[in-house]
């Protein structure tokens, strides 16, 4: 695949995966771009890996999910229920502010119940294809996907 | 089912302010730039190493022909064991640091562009 292409696929994606990215990393834009960054780069390099062009976004996905993990594995910033309180936005609105119940609800979650929820329901994929994704199988993602309901439920009743 | 509902509503009305697009796109292109000088690297350290395998094959297998031929002529003269032993002896040695001489020397002629490199890669994280 040449440069080109993969910028137009990159371009057309780009949304979706900072937004997906957001809602992992529970508002840390700066974090979430980072880390949008270093998934497109590895993307780049095994970019001769990929043979079929229209599985581009949930290849682009899965590598994301592992960046995350990785990241997330190496710092264990996000464990700390009280950092989601202090995420800072640069926004001089008050949109910073709301998404923050939201934020708090998806940072009680696992990273992989949090991930599973947010391709399931912000994403809208399947369960086969949230499976794909997340390396895993049909009924683990349906698992994650109820604990990650139950959570999001008992959190975002309060 | 109703719950589904409920988050599928709440979770794609989700749509946080994000940064500017073309700043991102423009911070990825200067190391996506770095990544293509790193593969344009490795491309040409490749071609330098076939090049001097390739080289440097041809040239021990003519000094060795070479060398054996002026050994063979050399022996008629003084057909003992040891002159023989001596003689492939010296053939071996000769090929074999011809080969080297010549695989190092095409990699030095071939040298990459070592300093735009890194001055590509620093510029590409700095920014």
């Amino acid at each position: 695949m040449e440069r080109e292409q993969f910028i137009r696929l990159t371009t057309r994606n780009l949304e979706d995966l900072r937004r997906l990215l957001t809602a992992l990393c529970c508002g840390d834009r700066q974090l979430a771009d980072d880390l949008a960054q270093d998934s497109l780069l590895k993307a780049y390099v095994q970019i001769d890996s990929l043979k079929d062009e229209a599985k581009f976004r949930p290849w682009l996905l899965r590598i994301a999910y592992t960046t995350f993990l990785n990241n997330r594995r190496a710092q264990r910033i996000l464990d700390n229920y009280d950092s989601a309180h202090t995420v800072v936005s640069d926004s001089e609105t008050d949109a910073a502010f709301r998404y923050q119940e939201l934020y708090d609800a998806l940072n009680r979650l696992g990273p992989t119940e949090r991930t599973a929820v947010a391709l399931f329901y912000l994403e809208g994929y399947s369960i086969k294809e949230v499976a794909s994704i997340i390396s895993t199988s049909p009924e683990a993602v349906k698992q994650h996907i109820y604990r990650g309901r139950q959570h999001l439920r008992n959190l975002l009743e309060k | 089912m109703n719950e589904d509902n409920e988050l599928r509503q709440l979770l794609s009305q989700f749509n946080p302010r994000q940064g500017s697009e073309v700043e991102f796109m423009a911070r990825l292109q200067r190391q996506m730039d770095a990544i293509d000088t790193v593969r344009e690297y490795c491309q040409a350290e490749r071609r330098r190493n076939r090049r001097a395998v390739i080289v440097a094959t041809a040239a021990g297998c003519l000094t060795g022909i070479a060398l054996t031929l002026l050994m063979l002529l050399m022996i008629t003269h003084d057909p003992s064991t040891l002159n023989f032993i001596l003689g492939w002896i010296c053939v071996a040695g000769a090929s074999i640091a011809v080969t080297l001489a010549s695989f190092r020397l095409v990699q030095i002629l071939m040298s990459p562009p070592k300093l735009q490199l890194n001055k590509k890669i620093i510029k590409a994280q700095s920014s």
